[in-house]
């Protein structure tokens, strides 16, 4: 075929794992979406609040009392999609400055449960990502499995 | 108790993962992904 054609972007795939958070006053359908990004293995992780219009939030808060619970289901939803896609390396962020505070120092505190099966690192703008290190700044996080 | 949305921090699933996407390819776009590829295997053998 020698016609002229448009140039186009690589397909974007979406895995989702829903799950509920659940308190006295409420349950709340909460969903990760792992989505391919623009190189080959590497996905972004994504948490958000569903609502009943269908419509989601990455920053509300849910204030259901279960953080703690709602990140442990997460660290399972992506221990079970690295069974699955085991050269995956997932990128992640907060949705703003104090997540990502939250996050980091989830990780920390999970680092020795984990880190006999996930590789850590965590990214800067503009620099090289490292191996994870607790008191650390980060714009971004990486995990992939041990493999 | 049904869920609520709130005003304008509601967006359909596809604007949110592509915003979240947007930012990832620019973190990724300006790093040696091969080296990190390297270095995290690295580290998993230790």
């Amino acid at each position: 075929m020698e016609e002229n054609y448009y140039p186009f972007e690589r397909p974007i795939s979406e895995i989702r794992y829903n799950f509920k958070s659940v308190s006295a006053e409420r349950e709340v359908v909460k969903r990760v979406i792992f989505t391919t990004s623009d190189y080959q293995d590497f996905y972004n992780l994504a948490l958000v609040d569903v609502f009943d219009d269908g419509s989601v939030s990455d920053i509300t808060e849910t204030r259901n009392k279960d953080m703690i619970a709602v990140l442990a289901t997460v660290i399972k939803i992506v221990e079970e999609f690295l069974s699955q896609y085991l050269k995956a390396f997932i990128a992640f962020q907060g949705s703003d400055k104090r997540r990502q505070r939250l996050y980091r120092l989830l990780l920390g505190r999970e680092m020795p449960k984990i880190q006999n099966k996930f590789i850590v690192f965590g990214g800067f703008d503009d620099l090289q990502p490292e191996s994870f290190r607790p008191n650390q700044e980060y714009d971004y996080f990486i995990i992939s499995k041990i493999r | 108790m049904k869920t609520k949305p709130i005003a304008n921090t509601h967006k359909n699933s596809y604007q949110v993962v592509e915003e979240k996407l947007r930012v990832t390819n620019a973190y990724l776009k300006k790093i040696d992904l091969n080296q990190l590829r390297e270095n995290m295997e690295q580290l998993g053998k230790k």
